[in-house]
């Protein structure tokens, strides 16, 4: 298990790299610089900045230096909040933005689950359809159009939660961001979860069970739960990717200030450092999830052994 | 008084085309200790039958009539009261030991809640009644099978889970339904004797659902013969065999190829006609060598211990040579894992032989290029087990049987070909009319005409059948195995046919080839093999197989083969029977043996020469 925890760690530099080498080249593609702005800085001054930053020196040695700070764990200095280094700004946002990706996860697993093994025993009944159809509106409305909606509906005409920022981080504030952010995972997960609960309650070991004189509800949590979870499990891994996506977007209509919209602010900036270290964290992130997931995997199945 | 008393049960189904009656009007009672044979083929009801007793029809269907256990009746219970009574009174076992236990729990895990379900026990004293059943079914190391995942037992040991957790709460009805249909002839033998055994010690009433006859003779009291959901017969199992009454279970009982029986030129072929009478059995005698296969090794790399392991080889097939000539027909038997069906795949090249030839008359193979190989697959045909799934479900039954046409002979015409379709069709006993029917329209056993159909179009030497008529009911096997005869007595056809069923190969064979662990154990004539098997392992293979006559299953003796196959990928030293050998020596786990003539048989066994000294003598 460490052995094959410490290959797949390994295994993922190349990804790392790659990813790397990919952001870093596209934003030095994008027209402007870190430094435009609407009154034009002094020659003199901006040959000073880029100096500070390195920035004059050639492409190639630029990705060496940065590739070098990066094995040292440092992000480099932002080029926008210039009193801050990269990692403090990430240490600043990565909390907040873990606490509504994290909550939208487990909201969609335990709402996803429960209402999809709900439609699977249920299967073609009302409640089967009824589920069905909301997931499928889950699934086709993205996340922009939801959110002004709830919005709309609970801040505006109910008054019941704030309709943007973190206020006091109370968790009233967290509530309609983590939805919005859950409901297309819940939606997904509620149809991935029906399909394979299906499944597996035909399989021949259900029948025994049930010949054995085990009621319905043991039968569910003990022989078909773990076997219909597989496949949700191994969803997780792009679930992560997409909930981090999907944060981007939240965090900005919601005004939250978490690493999401630091992203995109730096993106406009064109604050190189800033944009790196934020897609750097987030690839670490992913791998580290399917890692993640992978090793839950092989605990739900016995059939699967790591080496 | 009955145990179990049935009357007037029906079973119905609502289905999308109307409602099914699965079982009509069927009485029949148990009594305390017998066991109660149930045979009939797919579709009689037979299962439908059990498992409405214990209420696990499926949703669309029901169940009336009456079903009374020691007076209760069964169809009138609530579900909590039925519950009851399932796992405790009457227990299942079911078909396929790989899919009937949970994959994700371990055999503990499994059988403990069963215990604990219906009795307040201890996690303790529910372990040690486990382990208890355990070694009562014959576990080796049973303890140490406890905390095992069922996919790391073998299929017999699985089996044999399934037997202890049926028994753990000493039900008064255990419910068999096809119990060692998936098994191996030498586990199932095995499987067998442990249920008769458990019976008399646990005096538990058995009800066995199967289609085999021959277990039917061994195992059984009395017997229900059921057919399209109505009882045809039902008696005690010497009146059954020896006087049946019905038209059926006559039918039914000379379908059956036996092990016991001379051959007879054709199987009767029960409720369908079958194709046309033929001429006389074409003459293979003064023929020539069609096929030649010298040497013929085929391994796989498979990794060893999870995902970078350690990659080793599996000998599938590993050193085997054979010579077919043409209208010949020779039969491969051997358990499930021998490299069977890898050796047919060989032959006609849909796996790559890892080292030496196939020859078709005088041309190796191995050595033909693309195009040169496609011609020569015009003569080398395949028919495989599986009769719908190896047929495209979008693809008419014209096109299928086209296909081979239109890749061989572009330049056919179009009314030529049909010409031949049609003429192909007929000749397996299918009408032209059906050409524009999809295969998921027609039965298993039209739908392994069709295959025939495919494979013979083009004119075939040689067909390669592997397992043909596994997947058939046996009156459906009969007519498949007659076809196939006709078709060679007529075409002068070369077969390879693979199968497990010895008495099946038997029936088809002109020499029979006996298969383990990749080797051929020994070939011979088929007389001789049936007859005066000269392999140990032959011998145990033969007396495995159980014989559709009471008299005769109760009075012979068995030679049962104690464990199951070892693994490919680390054979035995030596002599790769050994391990389960009864003559094993020292030297046959240093040397191994080669294939040698004895008589007119070929043998791999260094003491064949002893062991035929002996049979001779008793």
């Amino acid at each position: 298990m460490l052995r094959y925890t410490l290959r797949r760690v390994l295994g993922a530099i190349p990804t790392l790299l790659i990813l790397i080498a990919l952001a870093f080249f596209m934003i030095r593609l994008a027209p402007g610089g870190p430094f435009d702005a609407e009154r034009a800085l002094l020659p003199e001054i901006e040959a000073n900045l880029r100096a500070t930053y390195h920035l004059d020196e050639p492409l190639p040695m630029q990705f060496a230096r940065y590739l070098g700070g990066l094995v040292r764990g440092d992000f480099g200095p932002s080029f926008q909040y210039r009193d801050y280094t990269v990692t403090e700004l990430i240490m600043t946002g990565f909390p907040v933005s873990l606490r509504i990706g994290l909550g939208a996860m487990v909201v969609a697993l335990l709402f996803g689950v429960s209402v999809g093994s709900l439609a699977a025993l249920r299967q073609n009944s009302r409640t089967d359809y009824t589920v069905m159809a909301m997931s499928m509106t889950g699934i086709s409305i993205p996340n922009f159009v939801m959110a002004p909606i709830l919005i709309l509906i609970f801040a505006v005409y109910l008054g019941w939660l704030p309709a943007g920022g973190l206020g006091d981080g109370a968790i009233r504030n967290l509530i309609l961001p983590v939805v919005s952010l859950a409901l297309p995972q819940i939606a997904y997960i509620a149809r991935l979860t029906r399909g394979s609960m299906i499944e597996v309650l035909r399989s021949p070991f259900i029948r025994t069970a049930k010949a054995q004189g085990l009621p319905q509800a043991k039968i569910l949590l003990r022989h078909a739960l773990k076997p219909a979870l597989l496949p949700i499990v191994s969803y997780l891994g792009p679930a992560t990717a997409a909930v981090i996506t999907g944060s981007v977007v939240i965090e900005q209509i919601f005004g939250v200030p978490g690493l999401g919209r630091f992203f995109v602010q730096g993106a406009l900036n064109r604050d190189y450092t800033l944009v790196m270290g934020v897609v750097v964290f987030y690839g670490v992130l992913i791998v580290f999830a399917n890692l993640l997931v992978d090793l839950a995997y092989a605990w739900l199945d016995p059939k699967v052994k790591y080496a | 008084m009955s145990l179990l008393d049935v009357r007037e049960l029906n079973v119905r189904f609502d289905t999308p085309d109307g409602e099914v009656h699965a079982v009509r009007d069927l009485s029949f009672s148990l009594a305390r200790g017998e066991t109660l044979g149930i045979v009939g083929e797919s579709g009689s009801g037979k299962s439908q039958t059990v498992m409405s007793l214990i209420g696990l029809l499926a949703d669309n269907g029901r169940a009336d009539g009456v079903a009374e256990l020691d007076g209760e009746n069964l169809l009138a219970m609530s579900d909590a009261a039925l519950r009851r009574v399932r796992g405790r009174r009457i227990s299942m076992i079911f078909q396929d030991p790989m899919t009937s236990l949970n994959p994700y729990l371990t055999v503990a895990d499994q059988m403990t809640q069963v215990v604990r379900e219906h009795e307040k026990l201890s996690r303790q004293a529910a372990r040690a009644r486990c382990l208890e059943l355990l070694e009562a079914v014959r576990i080796p190391e049973a303890s140490e099978r406890l905390d095992a995942y069922p996919h790391e037992l073998s299929g017999g040991m699985r089996q044999r889970v399934m037997i202890a957790a049926s028994l753990l709460l000493n039900p008064e009805i255990l419910i068999a339904d096809e119990p060692t249909t998936a098994l191996d002839v030498t586990v199932q033998a095995q499987i067998l004797d442990l249920i008769t055994d458990l019976k008399q010690r646990f005096e538990t009433a058995i009800i066995l659902i199967t289609h085999d006859l021959g277990i039917v003779a061994g195992t059984c009291d009395r017997v229900l013969v059921m057919h399209g959901g109505e009882l045809k017969e039902h008696g005690g199992v010497r009146d059954i065999f020896y006087s049946p009454q019905h038209a059926y279970t006559r039918g039914l009982i000379a379908a059956v190829p036996r092990l016991d029986e001379a051959r007879s030129e054709r199987l009767a072929a029960v409720g369908a006609a079958g194709p046309a009478e033929t001429s006389a059995r074409a003459a293979a005698a003064a023929a020539s060598t069609l096929l030649d296969v010298d040497d013929l090794k085929v391994y796989f790399r498979v990794q060893h211990g999870g995902l970078w392991g350690e990659r080793r080889d599996l000998k599938a097939v590993d050193g085997m040579s054979l010579v077919l000539k043409s209208g010949e027909t020779l039969g491969v038997v051997g358990e499930s894992g021998c490299g069977k069906s890898t050796l047919a795949r060989a032959i006609v090249r849909l796996v790559p032989a890892t080292a030496g030839r196939v020859c078709l008359l005088g041309q190796d193979l191995a050595t033909l290029d693309r195009d040169a190989m496609r011609a020569a697959r015009r003569d080398l045909q395949v028919i495989f087990q599986d009769p719908l799934a190896s047929l495209n479900p979008r693809m008419t039954v014209g096109d299928i049987i086209s296909e081979p046409l239109w890749t061989h002979y572009p330049k056919l015409e179009a009314r030529e070909v049909r010409r031949r379709v049609v003429d192909v069709l007929s000749r397996v006993g299918i009408g032209g009319r059906e050409l524009n029917r999809y295969p998921h329209e027609f039965s298993g056993g039209q739908c392994q005409r069709i295959g025939i159909a495919r494979a013979l179009v083009l004119e075939p030497k040689l067909i390669v059948c592997d397992e043909p008529v596994s997947a058939l009911d046996v009156s459906i096997q009969a007519q498949i195995v007659n076809l196939l005869m006709d078709l060679q007595a007529e075409l002068g056809l070369a077969l390879i046919f693979i199968a497990h069923d010895l008495a099946v190969v038997r029936h088809i064979s002109h020499r029979v080839m006996v298969m383990y662990l990749g080797t051929a154990v020994e070939i011979a004539d088929r007389a001789s093999l049936y007859d005066r098997p000269s392999h140990p392992y032959t011998r145990a293979l033969i007396s495995s197989v159980p014989i559709p006559d009471p008299d005769k299953e109760h009075s012979r003796s068995r030679e049962l083969l104690s464990g199951d196959l070892p693994s490919p990928i680390s054979p035995p030293s030596g002599c790769r029977f050994r391990t389960r050998c009864r003559f094993a020596q020292a030297r046959c786990a240093n040397e191994s043996p080669a294939l040698r003539p004895l008589g007119a048989t070929l043998v791999a066994c260094h003491f064949a020469e002893e062991l035929a000294a002996d049979a001779a003598r008793q």
